[in-house]
């Protein structure tokens, strides 16, 4: 488990993260979202060792990561623009990588290689910004670490290999129980993978929730009611969002789905439909209650 | 995975992204050493070819000189080596630390479960290792292929230590360098910081310096400090021996000083946040020091130039020390934000800068820490030394270093500036403190008092250690002569003064190989002492003399002669194929020919009242001849100097060129009899000036016949109140 408490980081005048209390559970794919320069990548450096804490603290499985190789060892960090040996090819990188964790597993990493179809004698070099990013995952995902560290990783991946990533990642979860933490500005990237998520704005978390309860406790209803229909009976249900187009509602409610269907079908509506929302919807909602309005923040 | 192992796998792979400074490394090395040797050996080989043919057309084994020419080569103090060792530090060290210059390399090295202090040594040693290994190998390979053409085996030996030295300098050098990268965030800056721990120590003690020699009267010594410790705080002036220092404690200073840098270095490497690369410095805190130091250091050189430039001028000298601290203060702004918007930011510390440069400068030039006019305490001072002409104006005789040097037309054998002083004021101790405190007194009020400028010549150099250790120097270049000869009789008949100033009393007549006696005329006499006991009663004799000389002698009397004491180091260097001067040199066309500078070195008065020394002398068969024969002599023309009043005060005699100068000739035996019982005549190595009329000077002509006894003529002077009437 990863915790996160009291972590405050500035760099000069300008304040990176500001007393941020975190916990990120194992065996989830934690997803951290926020704008550019909200301080995501501070957190991951901070998390991956590279960066001092001004003050409070980070640890993973209770131990203080700065300058901690037992800490050190439970993590792979992949940095949005990771350094290669200049003029080396993916052969050399794993050489280098199995020299420094100790549980590296190279035929892991070559056969992922070949499942991505990279080679590895070619210069990285002459790799694009995307095999680049895929090696990265190979390399990270066979250094066989309890945490992977991924900092806008899935940036620059087609939608095609972003699922083979994501199954990927889904079997190493499986497999070893390997926890990902990924840092994104992109909501929508995170949607299908992440199991809990941080919204980060100016150094500090906005919100931080584990996606199927948000899933669960909020619901879309599309309904019509009679002409005649006195909205205030509405009040009843936890509303968070009401839109209406002539005699057609659709209200954002938090809370049970049987209990919502039960509430509106007692209204006698002409029709009604419960409608999935998606995690930008469910973040439009939950950050609009906090005051914050989420499309200026990440879309 | 064990540490052990995981080091020697992070070595294995930091070499591989490190090939490309060590293939430097080798081609470095291979062409430094291995082909230079090879060059030189084929050198040596045609040399040798050529000079058998047309010299000598015998075969002669001259491989020593192969061996003395590779020795020459690979020496400690070569500017090749030194070279060649600064800029594989400087490849080296970018090689291995300038990921901390780039965020993404650093990223990438902190996340790795590495301890900083084991990547930290990976990188160190990796580093070292690149260069000496090269340089070991490629010395042991150039010295046995010396060993195979000249048989001799012990240059391996000689190489490996040489090899070991020029070690020490590299890792002293790649620790500097190392520390410019710790302490910077870009490797434009970095270099810009190697070039500031290369050069401003060294360049901040000679300014100093300078201004201390421009504004102050007394400067002799500018201290310990400003002398030997600031210009040596310099990997740079170290490893290319700018400031010449022992070659042992040379070594000595740079490994501790390496060790000692590497640690800090270690605790920068582990301080130093990830976040400073790509910034201009990593560590803020050293920002505003540096910037004072670069900004009034080139504030006040900035001056120093103007004011010699212009004349002494304080107006100009002002205008550029301003210029060159807005100047300087604006390039740091620049470099320190990385913005040129960046130019005059931080105004308020510009004119702080400036404000101080200017103060220290004042400092100096209107000595407002009284630097002229210090004078210690009698009860503060440990030890007290007093040299200066009025006491003794042939320390030079007495005290000489023999010094070989390598010239162009062949080398030299010569005599060390300044080592009689230095050797004096070093070793000399005056019992009586208050006397050198005294004429210290009297020295500085000569300064003060202008007037009394005109007319004193001479020099007083006063050094102290104090009891805190500090040691003080002065010169004075103004002193009142005549006030002063009860405390110049004090120290000069101290017996310990004349034991420092004169060896002569310390030495033993068993080391006394031959004698010179230097009289008047060409007749000189080279004594072989193959008699002992004649050799020590002579000894003994001068020694008593000697020291029973008092200072109120010396005022009224004169040496007439010179001798010397030879031991067996001078009777080497007489005896050795030297030529006496560098034409002869150039004529014999070989390199081991001497150009002999000491030949007149190491002679000792012989004053008319070492009437004990003049008779053993004679004992042993030499022609004394205390006075110049007046008939041998063909006329004397006397020469008068008056700045005050010109030729007017001589009435008749004849005016020269110049309105300041009279002459008047006399060559009637008589008269020319009266001149020379009065007149200083010491045609020898030994000059006396001590008490002279510096008004009248005497010109002896001797008669055509004689000439060649006695040479052409010279000149002389009478002491001050031993003119003949008939001069006057």
């Amino acid at each position: 488990m990863i915790e996160a408490k009291n972590l405050s980081k500035s760099f000069e005048d300008i304040k990176a993260l500001d007393n941020i209390n975190a916990s990120i559970r194992d065996g989830n794919v934690f997803g951290l979202i926020g704008t550019n320069g909200a301080g995501k990548s501070t957190f991951l450096k901070i998390l991956a060792g590279i960066l001092k804490p001004d003050t409070g603290e980070i640890l993973i499985d209770d131990e203080k990561v700065f300058e901690n190789i037992l800490a050190k060892e439970k993590f792979f960090y992949i940095s949005d623009d990771q350094f290669f040996f200049s003029n080396t090819n993916a052969k050399e990188m794993i050489k280098f990588y199995r020299s420094v964790y100790r549980n590296f597993d190279v035929k892991k990493c070559e056969g992922i290689l070949k499942v991505l179809d990279l080679d590895i004698n070619r210069k990285i070099n002459n790799f694009s910004k995307g095999m680049k990013k895929q090696l990265c995952i190979a390399i990270g995902v066979s250094a066989n670490t309890k945490y992977l560290l991924c900092d806008e990783t899935f940036d620059g991946l087609d939608p095609v290999m972003r699922q083979t990533i994501k199954s990927l990642f889904a079997k190493e979860m499986d497999d070893r129980g390997l926890t990902p933490i990924i840092a994104s500005h992109n909501l929508r990237e995170l949607e299908d993978i992440c199991d809990h998520v941080g919204l980060l704005h100016k150094g500090g978390i906005i919100l931080s929730k584990d996606v199927s309860d948000m899933k669960l406790n909020i619901h879309k209803v599309q309904c019509v009611f009679e002409k005649d229909f006195d909205m205030e009976r509405l009040k009843a249900l936890d509303i968070m969002q009401i839109k209406n187009s002539g005699r057609v509602y659709t209200v954002t409610i938090k809370g049970n789905e049987s209990e919502i269907r039960e509430c509106i079908e007692a209204l006698n509506p002409v029709f009604y439909e419960m409608m999935g929302l998606s995690l930008e919807e469910i973040f439009i909602s939950e950050t609009e209650v906090h005051g914050y309005d989420i499309k200026k923040l990440i879309f | 995975m064990t540490s052990k192992n995981l080091f020697f796998k992070l070595m294995k792979e930091d070499f591989k992204i490190r090939i490309w400074s060590l293939a430097i490394s080798i081609l470095s090395f291979f062409f430094s050493l291995i082909v230079a040797t090879a060059m030189l050996i084929s050198y040596h080989r045609n040399m040798t070819y050529s000079y058998l043919i047309e010299e000598t057309g015998e075969i002669v084994d001259d491989s020593y000189k192969l061996v003395e020419r590779f020795n020459f080569y690979m020496n400690i103090k070569s500017p090749l080596f030194a070279f060649v060792f600064l800029c594989l530090s400087l490849i080296v060290a970018i090689s291995g630390f300038t990921y901390l210059y780039s965020k993404k390399k650093v990223d990438m090295y902190h996340s790795l479960p590495v301890k900083r202090e084991v990547l930290f040594a990976v990188k160190v040693i990796n580093g070292i290792l690149i260069v000496i290994v090269p340089f070991i190998i490629c010395t042991i390979i150039a010295s046995l292929m010396i060993a195979v053409n000249t048989s001799d085996g012990s240059v391996i030996i000689r190489s490996i230590g040489v090899a070991l030295g020029w070690c020490v300098f590299f890792i002293l050098n790649y620790s500097v360098v190392m520390l410019a990268i710790m302490l910077t965030g870009n490797m434009l800056i970095g270099i810009l910081a190697f070039v500031f721990f290369s050069f401003y120590f060294p360049l901040t003690a000679f300014m100093l310096m300078g201004f201390q020699s421009t504004f102050f009267e007394t400067y002799y010594y500018a201290g310990d400090i400003l002398e030997k410790i600031l210009p040596n705080t310099s990997s740079f002036v170290l490893m290319f021996n700018l400031v010449e220092i022992d070659t042992v404690k040379r070594i000595i200073i740079s490994a501790v000083v390496s060790i000692l840098l590497m640690i800090l270095n270690l605790f920068l490497y582990k301080k130093r946040a990830s976040e400073t690369a790509g910034k201009s410095i990593s560590f803020s805190i050293i920002k505003l020091p540096i910037k004072f130091m670069i900004v009034i250091f080139m504030s006040m050189l900035m001056y120093l130039m103007a004011y010699e430039m212009m004349m002494s001028s304080t107006i100009w000298g002002i205008f550029g020390a301003v210029i060159g601290g807005i100047i300087t203060h604006c390039i740091m702004e620049i470099i320190y934000n990385q913005d040129f918007k960046k130019i005059f930011s931080k105004k308020i510390e510009m004119l702080i800068c400036i404000v101080l440069a200017l103060f220290f400068i004042a400092s100096f030039q209107m000595d407002l820490f009284g630097y002229d006019r210090y004078v210690p305490k009698a009860s503060d001072i440990k030890q007290a030394a007093v040299v200066s002409n009025f006491l003794e104006s042939n320390t030079d005789q007495y005290h000489s270093n023999p010094k070989f040097s390598n010239g162009f037309y062949g080398n030299v054998n010569y005599t060390e500036d300044d080592y009689a002083e230095t050797r004096l004021l070093k070793n000399l101790n005056i019992e009586n403190k208050d006397i050198a405190v005294k004429i210290a007194k009297q020295c500085v009020d000569s300064i003060n008092n202008s007037s009394e400028r005109e007319g004193t010549l001479g020099y007083v150099i006063i050094s102290y250690t104090l009891k805190s250790g500090r040691v003080v120097q002065r010169k004075y270049n103004y002193f009142e002569f005549e006030s002063a000869i009860s405390e110049l009789s004090a120290i000069y008949d101290d017996p310990v003064y004349k034991k420092s100033m004169y060896p002569i009393l310390s030495e033993k007549s068993e080391n006394i190989l031959s004698i010179d006696f230097d009289g008047v005329g060409y007749d000189d006499k080279h004594i072989e002492t193959k008699d002992t006991k004649l050799t020590k009663k002579l000894l003994e004799a001068y020694k008593k003399e000697l020291s029973a000389l008092k200072y109120e002698t010396r005022l009224k009397s004169y040496p007439f002669a010179s001798i010397r004491f030879n031991d067996a180091i001078m009777e080497k260097e007489l005896n050795s194929d030297f030529v006496s001067d560098y034409a002869a040199v150039s004529e014999k066309k070989t390199d081991t020919a001497y150009v002999k500078e000491r030949d007149d070195k190491g002679y000792y008065p012989v004053f008319p009242e070492f009437k004990e020394t003049i008779a053993v002398l004679k004992e042993m068969g030499v022609d004394v001849i205390e006075k110049l024969p007046a008939k041998d002599v063909d006329r004397i023309e006397i020469t008068y100097y008056n700045p005050e009043n010109g030729a007017g005060n001589y009435g008749s005699y004849t005016e020269s060129y110049d309105s300041y100068v009279a002459q008047k000739t006399f060559t009637d035996t008589a008269d020319i009899e009266k001149i020379l019982d009065s007149l200083v005549v010491c045609d020898s190595a030994y000059q006396e000036s001590l008490n002279e009329d510096d008004n009248i000077t005497a010109f002896i002509y001797m008669k055509d016949d004689k000439e060649n006894a006695y040479g052409g003529y010279t000149s002389y002077r009478f002491k001050k109140g031993n003119v003949p009437d008939i001069v006057k």
